[in-house]
């Protein structure tokens, strides 16, 4: 079917756009493997000579970021725990019943995601503070949860329509409860799809500042550390680079691992 | 109506349309009353902030004092104006990405993989990649020397060039947010079943035939929801604006942060948000609006 | 089934993780900083500042830096929630009013009489003098500082013949930049006039006071349209990036600027870095003198402090000449008791102390302070003047046009919360724009 040019053309394609997304990638790896000194000299090259561990060094070693490390890991594991438990119920009725008001339900989620988080965080820093939940990680999660909660939806909504319903009313009718039928027959399937719905929360996650610069004081995720020093601090330019490439390690390992599962998430966000 | 909400349909036990039933609402319950907790209820005091007076009547000075803003206009311009540069360019992007990929080549799941790689990379991780790369000692200057194509930097980030700035702002945008649209539509893509690019086959269309008359029409539910999401998302853009152009380039959303984070003004800063929320809804109305016709024009076609 | 072990795995994840993390010191208590917010100063603090005093105290202290905004929310919040976790608080003078206003600040009247009555140690009146806000002593000097000129070396050769750099005017930072642009073709003078930077700090305090005498009365005055005409010449040859710049020690280093001017703290890291390629200048002067911004950072105790006597003991360790010392070897941020004064630092913080001795003791120096009593709309007193240059010298509005609109603003501001005039103007209330 492809002629020879068409398949160069293609070649070319996928070469220029890998290239267009891995460049910028590859220079901030490079970055952070350069001395601070390197970076500061005019003009310089572009692979660093001889290859340093000290930039990263310094940005590990920095007060408070193996601590907010660990806080953004477990801010993400409860934010995952509280969109998956919270919403998969969501997603699995929007999949599998017809009810009254199910476009009001499904424009609802949409609409939060119309109003700028940002603006958020102010009245609930109040609520938090009266509710004791102000600079605790479980704020934060619940903050992410509130952000990943509509794309958790969604998600599993395509997840479970992914498994067919015939399945679960064969198990029924061979008596099973509709519960048990859920348990024992869609839930296997859906597995792996929820899990893939639960690391893309984990990005979410991963990548929030604002609410978890307004809500935290102590208890800051990486994130937040990174941006109150880069952003408002000065961060010297190594710990830019450097803390700039630490923070898309993550993505990179989880986009790999839930690759094959990208489509099936977004597969009824299309509607 | 999509492949998938004809699978749906499908699928549908029927006796669950005789009586009401609860089932369904009992498992949205959770999600409903978390949003309302965490969501709705600050969003609501933010609308109060921005309507009520100190003196607890209902006002619109804050939308007015928000209307005189020194920034306002050129907030609205820009922010409308990004958006309009932004969309097309990750659409069209994203459009081809998705095209390859349905190709099937060997090594497509590596393609896909790259090209996703941004959806795991926060604005800020983008913000600090791109500035490094367009700062007057950046990447693209030192390339750019080292190539020998130029003696002196050039400064890319000047208030005197705003086509530059936007370029920077756009680039870095369009690296970043392509990945969600890409994925939407590769999905989108998925979901057109196989028959009809084989009855377009046998009929002997072309390759640009069966995406102007096949894949383009069946694709328009996907390119709507990637739309609305963008668009959302676009009005919602300020940290790469401001690590780009500071305020030079005024935007709604990085408004609205000033006036809370620097004025330390939350009823203006309600305003803003209010307003971003009101545009939102518009568009996204628009783009329902759009699909819905386009679909009536299908089904007479 | 597997799932219900995960789920009840990261339950219990979220149980042990609501609490607080890890086990805490005897005691601890929390300092909450809108200073020393630089990561390389945020470490310094922890380890070479604090170290000290948790060793000889037994204490262990949770330095939070952050910024302004949400810093004051925090406190607003706590004194009205009436529960607090912040024990000590750092911040500048022109934050006080507000926590002041909002009574979110104790009185530390009696903790300042009883240091200084000590030999060791006598507060710069003054300094002690700003505390005194709203009938009550809000915070104890803890260190002060100001802006400057930070030059490349390579810059000097450029700087107008036959003038001297130490006693420069704001004539000679236009033709110096005019220099270096024929020379080299490129605008080598930076600003920090990102959102982050303190360009504001340059147009109330610096430019406005030598060119006008006055911070506000004087602010659409027809010194003032001739400044602005300055203002506009001097952002013609300075750098076009400058919009983006928030610490100038940045683009020095990288080489995109050759003269900065921006506070110590956020020069020093150049001169440590490389002490011997830049020197650092005093402000320049103006028709009415030489004026430049004193800005003292103060140490407070919140309303609902937990730990109000460890509060103390830490204040009295602060503000101990050797720590004040150890301070300005450390930061760059000047000593606030005189038993401090004399110590002759080394390396770049020479090089930058002298720069600042020269511009307090020029014979045309003149004090100018942060604005004060404006309350809530503290805030919005420096995006005012930044908007204005936007208006002026980036848009290219007429001046007087502009002025007039803005003076309105400011009038409008002071007349609300009847604040006084900043000096150098006399303190008479509310202040107005002529």
């Amino acid at each position: 079917m492809t002629t020879p040019g068409r398949k160069a053309l293609l070649t070319v394609l996928v070469v220029l756009i890998s290239a267009w997304v891995l460049f910028p990638i590859i220079l901030i790896a490079l970055a952070s493997f350069t001395t601070r000194t390197q970076l500061y000299a005019w003009p310089r090259s572009l692979v660093p000579s001889p290859f340093s561990a000290e930039t990263m060094r310094f940005f590990v070693q920095a007060q408070d970021v193996l601590q907010s490390l660990l806080n953004s890991l477990l801010v993400a594991a409860m934010t995952i725990v509280l969109a998956v438990l919270i919403g998969a119920p969501a997603g699995y009725a929007l999949s599998r019943f017809r009810f009254g008001g199910k476009e009001v339900f499904r424009l609802g989620i949409l609409g939060t995601k119309m109003f700028p988080a940002t603006i958020l965080a102010v009245p609930l820093a109040v609520s938090f503070i009266n509710w004791n939940l102000y600079d605790t990680l479980l704020g934060v999660a619940l903050v992410h949860t509130t952000l990943a909660l509509p794309f958790a939806v969604v998600i599993t909504t395509s997840v479970f329509v992914g498994v067919p319903f015939e399945l679960e009313e064969a198990a029924m009718t061979l008596g099973c409860s509709r519960a048990q039928a859920f348990r024992k027959v869609a839930m296997p399937i859906a597995l792996p799809g929820l899990a893939a719905a639960a690391i893309f929360t984990f990005v979410l996650s991963w990548n929030e500042v604002f609410a978890a610069t307004i809500l935290t004081l102590r208890n800051r995720t990486l994130p937040a550390l990174v941006m109150n020093a880069v952003g408002l601090a000065g961060a010297p330019i190594d710990y830019r680079f450097a803390g700039g490439f630490f923070m898309i390690i993550p993505a990179l390992i989880i986009i790999f691992v839930i690759r094959r599962y990208l489509l099936t998430l977004w597969g009824v966000t299309v509607r | 109506m999509t492949v998938a909400e004809q699978r749906l349909e499908q699928t549908l036990p029927p006796v669950r349309r005789q009586a009401v039933d609860w089932l369904p609402y009992v498992l949205l319950l959770p999600t409903v009353v978390f949003l309302a907790v965490f969501f709705v209820y600050p969003m609501l005091q933010a609308f109060v902030l921005s309507f009520r007076s100190p003196e607890g009547a209902i006002t619109l000075r804050y939308f007015q004092a928000m209307l005189k803003d020194t920034y306002f206009a050129g907030a609205l311009r820009n922010s409308f104006l990004l958006t309009a540069i932004i969309i097309p360019l990750q659409v069209v992007l994203a459009l081809v990405i998705a095209l390859l990929i349905n190709t099937r080549f060997q090594g497509h799941p590596w393609f896909l993989f790259i090209c996703a790689i941004p959806l795991g990379i926060s604005d800020l991780g983008a913000g600090l990649i791109w500035s490094s790369f367009f700062t007057e000692r950046g990447y693209l200057n030192l390339i750019l020397q080292n190539l020998g194509l130029i003696n002196e930097p050039i400064t890319f980030l000047s208030f005197e060039r705003p086509a530059w700035l936007y370029g920077a702002i756009v680039a870095t945008e369009v690296w970043r947010a392509t990945a969600i649209v890409m994925v939407i539509l590769v999905a989108g893509l998925q979901l057109i079943p196989k028959d009809y690019f084989e009855t377009a086959d046998v009929f002997g269309a072309s390759s640009w035939r069966k995406l102007r008359y096949v894949t383009l029409p069946l694709l328009r539910p996907a390119l709507q929801t990637a739309l609305i999401i963008r668009t959302i998302l676009a009005f919602q853009l300020f940290a790469t604006v401001i690590v780009m152009a500071g305020r030079i380039v005024p935007v709604l959303a990085g408004e609205a942060y000033f006036q809370y984070g620097l004025l330390r003004n939350v009823n203006i800063a309600s305003a803003y948000a209010v307003l971003i929320m009101t545009l939102s809804m518009t568009i996204t109305i628009f783009y329902l609006w759009l699909l819905r016709t386009k679909e009536e024009e299908l089904g007479r076609g | 089934m597997k799932l219900w072990r995960i789920a009840t795995l990261l339950a219990v994840t979220i149980l042990a993780a609501s609490a607080p993390l890890g086990s805490a010191p005897a005691v601890e208590i929390t300092w909450s900083s809108t200073q020393l917010n630089p990561v390389n100063e945020q470490e310094w603090a922890r380890n070479t500042m604090l170290r000290p005093f948790e060793e000889e105290s037994g204490m262990r202290v949770r330095f939070v830096s952050d910024l302004a905004g949400p810093f004051i929310d925090r406190l607003v919040a706590e004194a009205r929630a009436g529960r607090g976790s912040v024990d000590i608080i750092g911040t500048l003078h022109g934050d006080y009013p507000l926590l002041v206003a909002e009574g979110a600040v104790q009185d530390v009247a009696a903790i300042l009489r009883q240091l200084d009555g000590r030999p060791d140690r006598t507060f710069v009146p003054d300094l002690v003098r700003a505390g005194q806000i709203g009938g009550i002593q809000s915070f104890v000097p803890w260190m002060q500082a100001t802006y400057l000129i930070a030059a490349h070396k390579q810059a000097m050769r450029y700087f107008p013949a036959g003038r001297d750099p130490m006693r420069m005017t704001y004539d000679d930072l236009l033709q110096w930049g005019e220099n270096i642009r024929s020379a080299t073709g490129q605008r080598r003078i930076g600003f920090p006039a990102s959102p982050t930077g303190l360009y504001g700090r340059f147009l109330h305090g610096y430019a406005y006071p030598s060119f006008t005498g006055s911070q506000v009365k004087k602010f659409k005055s027809p010194e003032a349209v001739s400044m602005w005409r300055y203002l506009r010449r001097l952002w013609g040859v300075s750098h076009p990036s400058s919009f983006t710049y928030g610490f100038m020690n940045e683009p020095l280093l990288r080489g995109e600027v050759w003269v900065a001017w921006d506070h110590v703290a956020r020069l020093l890291p150049a001169f440590r870095e490389r002490p011997d390629d830049f020197v650092a200048l005093p402000s320049p002067a103006g028709p009415r003198g030489r004026s430049f911004l004193s800005v003292i950072v103060g140490l407070g105790i919140p309303k609902n402090s937990p730990n109000p006597e460890a509060a103390a003991r830490l204040i009295e360790y602060l503000t101990r000449p050797r720590t004040q010392v150890l301070t300005l070897q450390g930061v760059g941020f000047f000593p606030v008791v005189r038993e401090a004064a004399g110590v002759v630092p080394t390396g770049g913080l020479k090089v930058m102390a002298e720069g600042v001795t020269a511009q307090a003791t020029a014979t045309d120096a003149r004090t100018a302070l942060l604005p004060i009593g404006l309350g809530a709309r503290t805030g919005e007193f420096v995006p005012l003047y930044l908007e204005t240059f936007t208006l002026i010298a980036i848009q290219g509005r007429n001046i007087e046009q502009v002025l007039n609109d803005q003076a309105r603003k400011l009038e409008e501001m002071y007349r609300t919360t009847n604040a006084p005039c900043p000096p150098p103007d006399s303190a008479e209330r509310p202040c107005r724009p002529d």
